[in-house]
């Protein structure tokens, strides 16, 4: 009986108490004007970015895909400053983040195949830029 | 004239040749056997005609095809077949009555399959995970802290990404602090000069001024 008691409240907590999740790839991206390498997976990010600055030389410093849910999750940054991440809303198939990095914080929706660019401040004189995108 | 002890021990032969006796009564009959040869005659007549009956019945079950018996006598006891609802209902109850706690069991546990396997599937088969409908990222608010520096630039790109440059009101790229675009500077190669006709067919379309977004934003709120 009290396998039976635990399954349906198992069952019940599934169905009725599923916490919105969403799947979202972070990555910690060093960007200098000097001119060096810029592999393959952030050519994208440099055009982009292109338009005000032209990067010569770009790295991925860190990379995760995080789950994210309303409760804030926290990426740490090379330059010292920690990076916050949560989902505010699903809304029809639209879910819409908060991020932080102090000093500046931002609301955005996802977007399939998109990514945000998000200026995390500087590291070691270059520019350091948290991207989020839609896990691969 | 009749023998008192035959009268006595005749209605015992019988069961003496079908083994029914107890062994006393087995005893007294034998001592009786040996002194009368009319009962000894007599039993002697019991095993003869039981010898027949055995090796008739024998003989007349050869003939018989046994392979049928079992499935015969089934048909017989067997009531007639139950209407299908009828039979489920009967199932059922059956089961509740006599299995409650393993039915039960077994429905939570295809209720957690069910739970578990429809979100499992549903996610293999859409397009994209839940949460990127849009095409296009769209920034919502973006705000720095009162005490900051920081001049945020939001820019969306034509492909639908977005861009957010947070740079120090030091930083000669950071925009103007009445929100002008010249603060994002960027050495550009001189347009070349426009004809009359070029800048009337400009002014008839409205395309005037920069294309780019660029937004600053208030400094809380939304945008």
């Amino acid at each position: 009986m009290r396998f039976v008691l635990a399954t349906a409240a198992l069952v019940s907590s599934l169905v009725f108490a599923a916490e919105p999740v969403v799947p979202v790839q972070v990555e910690v991206v060093q960007a200098s004007a000097k001119p060096g390498e810029v592999p393959a997976s952030l050519k994208k990010m440099q055009a982009a970015l292109s338009a005000r600055v032209k990067y010569g030389s770009m790295k991925v410093l860190w990379a995760k895909q995080l789950e994210l849910k309303s409760v804030p999750q926290r990426v740490d940054l090379p330059n010292k400053n920690q990076a916050e991440l949560s989902l505010t809303k699903l809304k029809e198939g639209v879910a819409t983040l908060e991020v932080q990095v102090p000093p500046a914080k931002a609301t955005y929706t996802l977007a399939k195949d998109k990514s945000l660019y998000f200026q995390a401040g500087s590291h070691d004189g270059d520019d350091l830029w948290l991207v989020l995108s839609q896990p691969k | 004239m009749k023998n008192p002890a035959r009268e006595k021990f005749e209605p015992l032969l019988s069961p003496y040749v079908d083994g029914e006796l107890t062994p006393e009564e087995r005893l007294q009959v034998e001592q009786h056997l040996q002194n009368s040869k009319e009962s000894s005659a007599q039993v002697a007549d019991f095993r003869a005609a039981g010898a027949v009956l055995r090796h008739t019945l024998d003989v007349e079950a050869d003939d018989v095809d046994w392979k049928q018996f079992a499935d015969d006598v089934m048909a017989r006891v067997t009531p007639e077949k139950l209407p299908f609802f009828e039979r489920v209902k009967l199932t059922l109850s059956e089961m509740f009555l006599y299995q409650r706690g393993p039915l039960i069991a077994g429905f939570a546990g295809a209720a957690l399959a069910i739970a578990v396997t429809v979100p499992v599937l549903w996610k293999l088969t859409a397009g994209a995970p839940d949460g990127y409908a849009n095409s296009k990222v769209e920034v919502q608010t973006v705000s720095v802290e009162e005490t900051s520096n920081i001049r945020p630039v939001v820019m969306e790109t034509d492909q639908g990404d977005a861009i957010i440059w947070t740079l120090d009101a030091k930083d000669p790229r950071a925009p103007a602090p009445d929100g002008s675009k010249d603060g994002i500077k960027e050495p550009k190669p001189p347009a070349p000069p426009e004809s009359d006709a070029q800048k009337k067919k400009k002014k008839a379309k409205g395309e005037e001024g920069e294309e780019e977004l660029i937004t600053t934003p208030k400094q809380e709120g939304p945008l």
